[in-house]
């Protein structure tokens, strides 16, 4: 048993030895932060950041130059693009990579090597680095509301303002493409002054109106300029969300005196209250009416208005006049309009025409009164000569 | 039942024919409005004059029942004008009357001394004689108060011996002069006397046509009627709770104070007599009624005796034919007295006339 434990340990020992000649003959790397003007050194060779071009675009100026020699070159960067210097790492040189662009000034740097080539140390820059005046824009998206309904407006409104120290020239707004939820009305696309020079701010708004109900992520605005030194830069806006709600309506309740009774001969009122329980106004407003069958009068239930605030009501009386009794139904049809539609509403109501009372117990007197007074009449004429 | 027409000629006719259909309404003023005639048989009506004004003051009588002879307005107690206008429309009057249909019965009540009554009674009568074969007719003849003047004292005498001539079958008298006694003044006597005409008219025509415990028919009044000088009266009499006793009640109608023309009964002078009675079963003791006719018969000759089974106290009805009519008499006495003064008066007032005339004798007129 001792002899397979050995044995192993020899075997792991023996493949350990291999690794570490092979690291020998293979590649390193490493990964640095560096700001501007920083070196890193490695054998003979010197890695530099010279420049941050953009960091929208992720371009960095990096610079490999050989310390005695003549190899001496400077490439513009893309972020995580390797860039062999020298042949890269595969044949003795090296690979730089652009992992990430802090700001203009700082960088991360991937560093691969061969390992034959020692440690790579990094050297800060000797000079201090001198503050670059650069524009530095914030801008600002809102909404006047975050939840409207259909058919209202929203105005958008767009500050920037800029912090920096150098004037942002050739501004350009880059507003998300319309979106499909609004209309605009008026000030699309926002204009901005082609400059802006440090602490100054310019605004501009425009007027959408909601068409489509629903939850709308506005995306933000994207502020493209330029520094003195025509470096192309861009600040965004933060996205905004929108919340539309379905349209406002009109709602007309309409109340009308279910029932009503009237004697022949005489009249009774209608009572109808149109109250608008909506969200919005109701407009051109129709009321008519009609009686079935046509046997009585009916009047002063037609009318016209030309709005109904929400929450306002309206209310007024008609009049019917029964002549001949039975029921009789009194029909009322309510257009108005909501806007884009016309709605239309009815109701109904019972009228009662009484039958006629006749008032027996008074001719139980006149007629006898009348037969007498027929008969005296009669008498008086059979003897008046 | 019988059929009786009634006919009131000239104002005094009309005013009795008034009176008895203002008793067959009961006697009230308004009854006429609310009531009906109650006559006890089948009863026509008529009241002829010609005077309008005198029909126009009938007020139960009905105007259908009012004949107005045309073209005259009165006759002013002209006798002969009224017997012209009778003949001129005689044809017209009979037509009025015939259109009412057959009658066993007529009275024909006048006034012998006005104008229209007397002069039309009689041709009436005679012409109702004429033509009704069987009808009985008996006129009611009111004689006049005897101071009303000459000439309705010969228009008395000369209508009532009219009427005697053309055969009526009877006549009964009512003498104004006589019945004046029941009241002070003439219009309430006049009416007092009509009132009493038609009640026992009344009375005499139910007892002709009902049915009764001892019977009288129409024979037997016209038996009484022509009896005597086919001249009678009515004697009534109701009894009171007082004294409800029938003999007395029969007694009392007899009495002068009971009769429409005065006649003295216990003195002969009634020829045919009879006695209608009319009380509740309690009154009628046949026994004493019959006692009291055979009374009555020793003076009176022959007396009919009627019992009508009524409730109440006793009524009774005499119906009388006389033998003696002093008053009539006495009436043409005055009537001839009446008619020399007349004549007397017309000569002597002629005579003055022509001696005024003789004053202008022999002159000319002169211009």
């Amino acid at each position: 048993m001792r002899e397979i434990y050995l044995a192993l340990i020899i075997l792991i020992a023996a493949g350990t030895m291999g690794a570490w000649a092979a690291e020998d003959d293979g590649v390193s790397f490493d990964e640095f932060s560096m700001n501007l003007g920083d070196r890193v050194d490695i054998g003979d060779l010197r890695l530099e950041l010279v420049d941050i071009q953009s960091v929208r675009d992720g371009l960095t100026v990096i610079r490999v130059s050989e310390k005695a020699g003549k190899f001496d070159e400077q490439r513009i960067l893309l972020v995580n693009s390797p860039n062999n210097f020298k042949g890269g790492s595969e044949d003795g040189g090296l690979t730089v990579t652009v992992v990430n662009i802090f700001d203009e000034e700082s960088a991360k740097v991937r560093l691969e090597y061969p390992s034959s080539m020692g440690t790579p140390r990094k050297r800060a820059s000797e000079t201090p680095a001198a503050s670059r005046a650069a524009p530095n824009l914030i801008v600002q998206k809102t909404l006047d509301s975050q939840r409207v309904s259909v058919g209202d407006e929203v105005k958008v409104s767009i500050i920037v303002r800029n912090i920096g120290t150098d004037t942002a020239t050739n501004l350009q707004i880059y507003d998300q493409p319309p979106l499909p939820e609004f209309a605009y009305l008026a000030g699309y696309p926002p204009k901005l002054r082609s400059e802006l020079g440090p602490g100054e701010s310019d605004s501009s708004a425009y007027v959408m109106q909601a068409v489509k109900a629903g939850l709308v992520k506005v995306p933000s605005i994207e502020v493209r300029y330029a520094d003195s030194k025509k470096k192309a830069r861009s600040n965004n806006s933060e996205s905004l969300e929108i919340t539309i709600d379905p349209p406002r309506l009109p709602n007309l309740e309409v109340y009308l005196s279910p029932t009503t009774q009237v004697k022949p001969g005489e009249t009774a009122s209608l009572n109808l209250t149109l109250h608008n329980s909506g969200q919005a106004a109701a407009t051109r407003i129709e009321v008519r009416s009609e009686v079935r069958p046509q046997d009585i009068v009916l009047t002063g239930l037609d009318r016209s208005f030309f709005e109904i605030l929400p929450g306002k009501s309206e209310s007024y009386s008609g009049t019917v006049r029964g002549e001949r009794s039975g029921n009789y139904t009194v029909t009322v049809e309510i257009s108005y309009s909501s806007g884009e539609s016309t709605n239309v509403k009815r109701v109904t109501a019972d009228v009662l025409v009484l039958e006629r009372e006749y008032k027996y117990l008074y001719y139980l007197l006149v007629i006898p009164i009348a037969i007498v007074v027929g008969w005296i009449y009669k008498r008086h004429k059979q003897y008046k000569y | 039942m019988l059929n009786v027409l009634m006919l009131g000629v000239g104002q005094c006719g009309n005013r009795i024919m008034d009176a008895v259909n203002k008793e067959a309404f009961g006697g009230s003023k308004l009854a006429k409005y609310y009531s009906k005639q109650k006559f006890p048989s089948r009863v026509e009506t008529v009241a002829l004059n010609t005077a309008v004004n005198d029909l126009k003051e009938l007020k139960f009588t009905a105007a259908k029942d009012r004949l107005h002879v045309p073209n005259l307005h009165g006759v002013g107690a002209n006798r002969n004008k009224g017997k012209q206008g009778f003949w001129e429309n005689q044809d017209m009057i009979m037509e009025e009357i015939e259109k009412r249909g057959d009658f066993d019965i007529a009275f024909v009540m006048t006034s012998v001394s006005g104008g229209t009554g007397s002069s039309f009674s009689p041709l009436l009568i005679h012409e109702l004689k004429s033509r009704y074969k069987d009808i009985t007719i008996v006129p009611i003849a009111v004689l006049p108060f005897r101071e009303e003047g000459t000439i309705y004292l010969q228009n008395s005498a000369f209508c009532l011996r009219e009427m005697m001539e053309v055969e009526a079958d009877g006549m009964i008298l009512v003498d104004n002069q006589y019945l004046k006694r029941c009241s002070g003044d003439i219009a309430t006597a006049y009416d007092k006397i009509n009132t009493m005409v038609a009640q026992r008219l009344l009375f005499l025509i139910e007892s002709l046509d009902s049915e009764m415990l001892s019977v009288t028919d129409l024979g037997d009044f016209k038996t009484v009627m022509s009896g005597g000088l086919r001249m009678g009266t009515l004697g009534f009499y109701q009894a009171d709770k007082s004294n409800s006793s029938v003999r007395s009640a029969i007694k009392s109608s007899l009495k002068e104070i009971g009769l429409l023309y005065p006649a003295n009964v216990d003195a002969g002078e009634a020829g045919r007599a009879m006695i209608v009675i009319q009380a509740g079963r309690e009154h009628l003791d046949v026994d004493e009624i019959t006692k009291e006719i055979e009374t009555l018969t020793a003076s009176i000759g022959h007396v009919f005796k009627g019992i009508v089974v009524k409730k109440g106290a006793p009524k009774v009805l005499s119906v009388l034919s006389l033998e003696r009519v002093p008053g009539v008499v006495e009436l043409y006495e005055k009537a001839k007295w009446a008619i020399q003064e007349e004549r007397e008066r017309k000569d002597r007032a002629k005579n003055e006339l022509s001696e005024a005339f003789e004053h202008i004798n022999d002159l000319e007129e002169i211009y």
